[in-house]
Formats: structure tokens, C-alpha cells, sequence
């Protein structure tokens, strides 16, 4: 007897938890949301077959906090005041235009006159100088933007007149972006006392998208009905997570998403052919470069750095990126930058390792009899190349694919150029970006990748310089003619004489060679062409959550 | 006579807090050695550029410019009166934020992890109790493949073939779009769950298989199983009142720190299906330094590994009756 009902306890041992465990997993999944909601699930709108669907790869992009970090608000639901666009010009944002005094300290911004926010107020500004005020009040990190603004007066409910502290000519590329500035509402903000931990549910903004709801891996938008300018023509915009970017292409192919960003070319080439599936490049969306920290030895030799110039193998380094093309300039994108390239600094150091061996020994950079190059200080030189864990220097704020591995790629080419003029390289990989950038500071040689906005004008040329409000540089470079120059382009607005300066600075930068740019790489896009048309609106625009992106889109099965 | 003294039951629960508080100081000490800080990780993201001044005002606000002992004793008074802090990145309570995300890992984890040990120690009981014989070999076999690969290429592969190919399930994440006009579906959220669900309670099967089949094995060659097949019990009582019993000994052990591991969710299985969980999130808190959030994780951590030794050492005595804890003072 008792032999058979211990095997109904044992019985009973397996079944119990297992029953356990299924009601224990119901009742966790009941209570696992916390997540924003501004309107309850049950009252949102179904999602319509016309809601564009873009997949986001990481939780905190589509988790938020509130309007006052930039990262944690949804896109295309705040705006700024002006809009950055290529070749260094900039689009209207909330500024319909904007005037700025001839010593470029006083800057007056003309408001759209119909914007108003989502809950109806209308936007003016009084809101602008709330931003400015409130984030400086607050002490909020992404204040140091507007750190350059002494006062801002309101004249009138829709002109904006910012006085700098010092002249500055490179506002609009310090409020549009990297990490730009957006506009808050006053109505809502002026009764958070708190908002480092504020939890908004409203995202109450002025853009072309409103916040709908945000469920467990799901956030849905729907088109501002009432904005100013061009509303979109898609329904609704789901973001959808999938953290696997194989996923992502699988999701794209079963047509669950719409769309796919940063795809490596051999992901291209195996969708190519694809039914309803289309792709496109964005150009010149990422930018490469092997920059030289002047303060360590070798790089501290203008000779060292220029004879290192020819020998960068730009277009063997650019093929193995698979995308982008090879730079000829010293540090604009010809094709971003436009007329601010000077063409007389282009292609000066071309691929050319005699050149290089020889005005290494005319630095007294002699060759031993293995062949080791010994320097100046009767040592082999050997370079230490430190390398960021993500291909780059770390994370990049590109939003874009700069494709991962790239510093590798270019730190293998230059390990067999630099071998035959007798240097040897290794690498020393950091994980953490403060780690980075100490090795960076205490090495000679560092690859870098930028977002392109910091290459496409005359403000990109500021970051050379050493001025009283910024003590240094990523490449420890000081020159004082080049800070001179630099002090004057931020002292004009006249635009043949910020071009004729930048000129100047180029010509210093080509004889100083602080870094050699190498190459840029383009992002690819697939997207389901049964879905949606107008993806691609030209170079430039480099996120598919641009709202100039969603604003272009249009149905191809109108609702 | 119990088995466990009541001095003694008090002495460990003693020693379990003077762990706990070494653990926590541990970790905060070591977590603030850590290279690297968020703020600078953060501007570099956002801005490609470090500003003096919003380093300086970041340290000044959450009390980093205060010796590290002050902070210390800030975190212990803190976490004294149950406030856990907010996370730098998100902003958000740091003890909801786990909790959210605790929960999530707990519908894959629990029942992987109670499927997972069940199966795999009773094939490894099993195949341990016929070891040697040519079945045994070939689930030992068998087992051996399966372990040999990776965990994310099975996770992959499982999305390619039941996801794409054959959409027997969803190709990953909590639930379907659905969610957004319907709210939060159970059904819909376990038919996400079924496929990770089987893969983590197969690798975890696979784990308890060989522990169990050792164990098996090692408890067969005993005295006391010839003894009790010399008296003429059958194999069954023999297996099930005798050997078992006795095998699943280092299983509790085991089980009790898988359970506790839960709390580490699965990275892997996390990424590969969208159903970011714990595991995920401390991933992250590392990579981007989120201190606050780092603590309450290991803070949980250590609770729940603590706390299933405690249990461990009582199931122990209660399962075998010969084992007494403090009963000999």
C-alpha cells in the first residue's frame, strides 16, 4: 500500500510544479506592464494596414522618460527651431527664418506664426525663453547646448531674440543638432519641479507626430493633424522592437516591418531580387578618419604626420568597407560641404610610400638594418592603436551603420603599409568610452568615425581649434594662427567671408594634418515596396525616423 | 529530533545578513572602481564632445562629487528605507524598472527552469540507472551534441526554421501588434513564449541531464542498492525508494542556484527572440554604466542567491533525514 502512494507522490512531484509554474507564468504575464500609456489600449486606434511599421533594435529607444532628454521622447513629436540640411545650410523649424547681426552675437528668430501645440496652445515665445531658462534653472545635462545664450527676449509672441554671451557664428549648427535643442511647452513644464525624474504620459510636442500609446515592445504614433507644415500621409507609424537585426531582415521579408536601415552589403546583396522588396543608399552618411593626438611622440613631428598621410591606403580601405567612397580632402565631405571645400587642398597627399619613407628620413627617421624604423629618439617606433568594442570609437551618434568592424578593416591595411616603412602596430581594444578616450589621449594614432554633420560646413573646422571655451581638442592640435581664424569665423555671419576663412583654416589643416581623413561609408535601406513609396529623399537625411522621411511617405494601397 | 536547531537555523540566518551586507558593499565598491562613467559615455553618444561644465553639474546632482565612503553610507541608508534610486539613463525608479523587466524574464525563465530540471534529471535518471547500455549511450550522445553547440545558434536556427520557414510561432517579441488596440493578450503573449520557453528548457535539460546521470551512476555502486536487490526488491522500488532518492541529493543543491540565477535572465534567448528581460537590461546598465540600476540588480541578486542557499541547506535536511544541521552542539 504505502508503496503505491509514494509513487502518487512522486507522481505528484513532477505535475505540481509544472502546473505551478504555467499559473505562476499567467500571473506574471498579467502584471508586466508598466509601461507609459496615454491612452488605454482599449481606446486606441487599430493599427491600419496604411501605419508604416520601422523596427527599432534596442528597448531604450522606445522607452521614454520625457521631452526634456532628447533620447528618451518619441520622434518627430518635438521640434527645434531650425532644421539642419546639407551642404550647410539649414531648413525652417519652428523658426520660419532668421536674421543675425553682422558680429553674429545676436540672433533673431521669426516663429511660425499656426504652430501650436498638440494640446491646442498655441506655441510662441514665451516657450523659447521658458526652454532656455527652465533647462538652466534645472541644471539639465542637455543645457550645455544653450550654454553660449546670455538672454532671450520675447519682442513679440513670434520673434525670438537670442543675445550670446560671445560672438558665434555656428549657432544654428549648435542648436540643430548633435545634440541640438528642442522647443518645451511652458503650460505643461512650468509645474514640474522635478524633471530628472518626471514620467510624462502626454509627450505634448509640436511636430508632425503625436504620441498615441506604448505597450510591451510597441510604440504608436499617429500623424498631428493640426501641424503647420506638410502632415504625413501615413496613417499611423508603429515602432516595433526586434533587438536581433537578422530578425529585423526575416520580419522585412514576412512583411511584418517596413523597413530595415544599416544593412552590411552582403545582407544587401542576399535581398536583392527579393519580391516587393527594394533598396536604396544613403551616401556619405558615415565618415572615417586616422587622426594623430599631437601631444604623444611621433605625432608630435608635423614631418611624422605628413609622411603618414601617404600611407593611408584610402581607396583599398574604402573597397573593403563595401560601401562609401575614398577622401580626397583634409577634412569636409566634397560631397556635404559643398563650396566650403577648398579645392586647393584636395587630393595633396595621395597613397604614395616612397614619398613617405622619404620625408621620414628627412625627419631623421632612419631604417636599421632589419629594417625597423628608428626614430628620432634612437627607437623603434611602434604605434599603439586603440579601438573602441563597437568597430569604431564605440557607439557613434550617427544612427546610422557605419559599418561595424571598420576600424579593424582600416587598422589591417595599415598594419602592411606602415610594416614596409619599418612601424609596427597593435591594437588595444576598450569596451567603455571613457576608456577610449583616456587611451586616445595617451597614443599617438587613433581611428575615429563621425557623424557626417561634422564634416559638412565651415562650423565642422571649429572642432580644430583650442579657444577659451573649449580648452582642447580631440587631436590636441593648437595652433595659434588656426584658433585666430577660427575666432574670426565665429565672428561673422558674412557668408564669402566665413568661405575665405575656412579656406584659410584648410590650408592649415592640409600642412598640420592633425588627421587624415579616409573614407565615407554609405547606409543601406531595404523597405517593402507594396507597403510605402518615398523612403529615399536624398543624401543628407540619414535616419528612416527622420520626420522629413515620414512626411515623404505615401501609401501604395491608400486606406 | 529536528533536524535543523533552531541556534543553529538563527546563527545561519546571522551569517546570511553579514553575507548580504558584504555582497552589497562589494558590489558598491566595485561597481564605483568600475572605468568609465555614464555621463561622459552619454555626452560622447549625444554630443561627440565631453563639457566640462555638464560633467561637473551631472556629479554635482547625484552626489558623485562626494567622497565614495559618504556615498556609501548614502547607499546604505537608502536602500535601508527601501529607495532604491532612479536610473541615470531612463530616469525611471530603478525598483519598477527591474520589476518590469523581472517579470518579463520570469515568463520564459520560470517554466524553462522547472521544465528544464524535471526533464533532465529524469532522463538523466534515466540514463544513468541503464548506463551502459547502448540507449544510454545514444542520449549521452545525443546530449553531448546538443551541449557542444552554442546556445544562440540553436535560437537561431529555431527562429529560421519554426519562425520563417514553417510560422509555427512569431519570429520573436512580447506579443503581437495587437496589443496596441487590444492591451495585453495572455494567450498571445505565451504563444510568443513557447519557442524560447522550449529552447532555454532544453538547455537547461541538458545541464541537470549529465549532473543527474553522474549522480545516478555514482549512487548504484553503493552498498546499500546491492543490499536492497539482495533482500529481493524489485527494480522499481529499488530505483524510485532507493537510488533516486539518494541521486537527486546534489540536484537540490543545483536546482536551488538555477532558480536563484533566474534572476540573470538569458542574454542570448533575449536578444534573439526581442523579449528583452533582465538580462538584457544589465547588458545595457553595464554598457552604459547606469551605477543605480546596476546596484539594485545585484542588490536583488544577492538577495535571492543568499536566500536560496538558506533554502538549499534546508531541503537537504529535509530530504535526507541522516544530514542534521547544528543538532550536535
Amino acid at each position: 500500500m504505502r508503496h503505491y502512494n509514494q509513487r502518487a507522490i512522486e507522481g505528484s512531484v513532477f505535475i505540481i510544479p509544472v502546473l505551478l509554474s504555467c499559473i505562476v507564468a499567467f500571473s506574471f504575464c498579467s502584471g508586466c506592464t508598466t509601461t507609459a500609456t496615454q491612452t488605454p489600449a482599449s481606446q486606441s486606434p487599430a493599427v491600419s494596414t496604411t501605419d508604416v511599421i520601422i523596427p527599432v533594435d534596442s528597448p531604450s529607444s522606445i522607452t521614454y522618460s520625457n521631452g526634456m532628454k532628447k533620447e528618451s521622447s518619441p520622434p518627430g513629436v518635438y521640434e527645434g527651431l531650425v532644421i539642419k540640411a546639407p551642404n550647410g545650410k539649414f531648413d525652417p523649424g519652428l523658426a520660419e527664418s532668421w536674421d543675425v547681426s553682422p558680429d553674429a552675437k545676436t540672433w533673431t528668430f521669426h516663429l511660425v506664426p499656426d504652430a501650436a501645440w498638440s494640446d491646442g496652445v498655441p506655441f510662441t515665445c514665451a516657450d523659447v525663453k521658458f526652454t532656455n531658462d527652465y533647462m538652466k534653472a534645472k541644471n539639465l545635462t542637455l543645457g550645455f547646448v544653450l550654454s553660449d545664450v546670455q538672454s532671450i527676449e520675447c519682442p513679440d509672441d513670434h520673434t525670438a531674440v537670442f543675445t550670446l554671451k560671445t560672438s558665434y557664428s555656428g549657432f544654428l549648427d549648435q542648436i540643430s543638432h548633435t545634440p541640438g535643442i528642442t522647443m518645451a511647452p511652458r503650460h505643461i513644464w512650468q509645474n514640474i519641479t522635478d524633471p530628472l525624474h518626471y514620467k510624462d504620459t502626454a509627450f505634448v510636442g509640436t511636430g508632425p507626430l503625436l504620441f498615441v500609446n506604448a505597450e510591451p515592445g510597441y510604440v504608436q504614433m499617429k500623424p498631428n493633424d493640426a501641424y503647420y507644415g506638410k502632415v504625413p500621409a501615413v496613417s499611423g507609424v508603429v515602432l516595433k522592437l526586434i533587438t536581433n537585426p537578422d530578425s529585423q531582415v526575416l520580419a522585412l521579408k514576412n512583411g511584418e516591418i517596413d523597413v530595415v536601415s544599416g544593412l552590411t552589403p552582403a545582407v544587401a546583396q542576399s535581398l536583392s531580387g527579393e519580391e516587393h522588396i527594394s533598396m536604396y543608399t544613403i551616401n556619405n552618411s558615415g565618415t572615417y578618419e586616422v587622426a594623430f593626438n599631437m601631444n604623444q611622440y611621433p605625432s608630435n613631428i608635423t614631418a611624422f604626420r605628413q609622411a603618414m598621410s601617404h600611407a593611408v591606403d584610402r581607396d583599398t580601405i574604402s573597397s573593403l568597407m563595401g560601401t562609401g567612397s575614398p577622401t580626397d580632402s583634409t577634412f569636409l565631405i566634397p560631397a556635404l560641404a559643398g563650396d566650403f571645400v577648398n579645392p586647393a587642398d584636395r587630393g595633396m597627399y595621395d597613397y604614395n610610400l616612397t614619398r613617405a619613407a622619404e620625408i621620414l628620413a628627412s625627419a631623421d627617421f632612419v631604417r636599421n638594418g632589419e629594417g625597423t624604423l628608428i626614430g628620432p629618439d634612437g627607437r623603434p617606433v611602434t604605434i599603439t592603436i586603440p579601438t573602441g568594442s563597437e568597430g569604431g570609437s564605440g557607439k557613434q551618434n550617427t544612427g546610422v551603420g557605419l559599418g561595424g568592424g571598420g576600424t579593424q578593416k582600416i587598422i589591417a591595411v595599415l598594419k602592411n603599409d606602415w610594416a614596409r616603412l619599418g612601424i609596427s602596430i597593435s591594437t588595444v581594444t576598450y569596451d567603455d568610452k571613457t576608456r577610449y578616450r583616456s587611451a586616445v589621449n595617451a597614443n599617438p594614432v587613433f581611428i575615429d568615425s563621425f557623424p557626417v554633420q561634422l564634416h559638412d560646413d565651415a562650423n565642422a573646422l571649429i572642432d580644430f581649434a583650442v579657444t577659451p571655451t573649449q580648452e582642447t581638442n580631440y587631436y590636441n592640435y593648437n595652433n595659434p594662427e588656426y584658433n585666430s581664424l577660427v575666432s574670426q569665423l565665429k565672428n561673422t555671419s558674412d557668408p564669402a567671408e566665413v568661405k575665405a576663412l575656412a579656406y584659410k583654416m584648410q590650408d592649415l589643416l592640409a600642412r598640420d594634418i592633425p588627421t587624415v581623413p579616409v573614407c565615407t561609408t554609405d547606409t543601406i535601406v531595404a523597405y517593402r515596396n507594396d507597403r510605402f513609396t518615398g523612403w529615399d529623399i536624398g543624401p543628407g537625411y540619414h535616419s528612416i525616423l527622420d520626420p522629413r522621411v515620414i512626411e515623404n511617405l505615401t501609401p501604395v494601397h491608400p486606406a | 529530533m529536528p533536524v535543523i536547531s533552531s541556534r543553529y537555523l538563527i546563527r545561519r540566518l546571522g551569517y546570511s545578513g553579514v553575507s548580504f551586507l558584504v555582497c552589497v558593499t562589494l558590489t558598491f565598491f566595485l561597481l564605483h572602481l568600475m572605468p568609465g562613467d555614464y555621463i561622459t559615455n552619454y555626452l560622447l553618444w549625444l554630443a561627440n564632445k565631453v563639457p566640462k561644465e555638464a560633467v561637473d553639474q551631472f556629479y554635482q546632482q547625484f552626489g558623485l562629487n562626494l567622497p565614495l565612503t559618504d556615498q556609501y553610507i548614502l547607499y546604505i541608508v537608502n536602500i535601508l528605507h527601501g529607495q532604491w534610486g532612479y536610473s541615470y539613463a531612463y530616469g525611471l525608479p530603478v525598483f519598477s524598472m527591474i520589476v518590469e523587466k523581472l517579470c518579463w524574464s520570469l515568463v520564459l525563465l520560470l517554466p524553462s527552469t522547472v521544465f528544464g530540471i524535471l526533464v533532465g534529471t529524469a532522463i538523466g535518471a534515466w540514463s544513468g540507472w541503464r548506463s551502459g547500455s547502448r540507449r544510454d549511450l545514444a542520449v549521452f550522445n545525443i546530449m553531448i551534441v546538443f551541449r557542444a553547440i552554442p546556445e544562440f545558434w540553436w535560437a537561431i536556427m529555431a527562429v529560421m526554421v519554426f519562425s520563417f520557414y514553417l510560422r509555427w510561432f512569431p519570429l520573436g517579441g512580447y506579443s503581437s501588434i495587437s496589443i496596441l488596440s487590444a492591451g495585453l493578450s495572455i494567450p498571445d503573449v505565451l504563444y510568443h513564449a513557447i519557442l524560447p520557453i522550449l529552447l532555454m528548457t532544453f538547455f537547461i535539460a541538458t545541464g541537470n541531464y549529465y549532473v543527474m546521470r553522474s549522480s545516478m551512476i555514482e549512487v548504484i555502486g553503493e552498498d546499500y542498492i546491492t543490499t536492497a536487490r539482495a533482500k529481493g526488491l524489485d527494480e522499481q522500488s529499488v530505483l524510485w525508494r532507493h537510488a533516486l532518492k539518494n541521486a537527486l541529493l546534489p540536484m537540490v543543491t543545483l536546482t536551488t542556484f538555477q532558480c536563484a540565477a533566474i534572476i540573470m535572465g538569458n542574454v542570448f534567448i533575449e536578444t534573439v527572440f526581442s523579449w528583452p528581460g533582465i538580462g538584457y537590461m544589465t547588458t545595457e546598465a553595464l554598457r552604459l554604466r547606469d551605477l543605480p540600476l546596476l546596484e539594485g540588480i545585484f542588490l536583488l541578486d544577492s538577495l535571492l542567491t543568499i536566500g536560496a542557499m538558506l533554502l538549499a541547506d534546508i531541503l537537504v535536511t529535509v530530504i535526507d533525514p541522516r544530514i542534521r544541521m547544528g543538532t550536535d552542539e
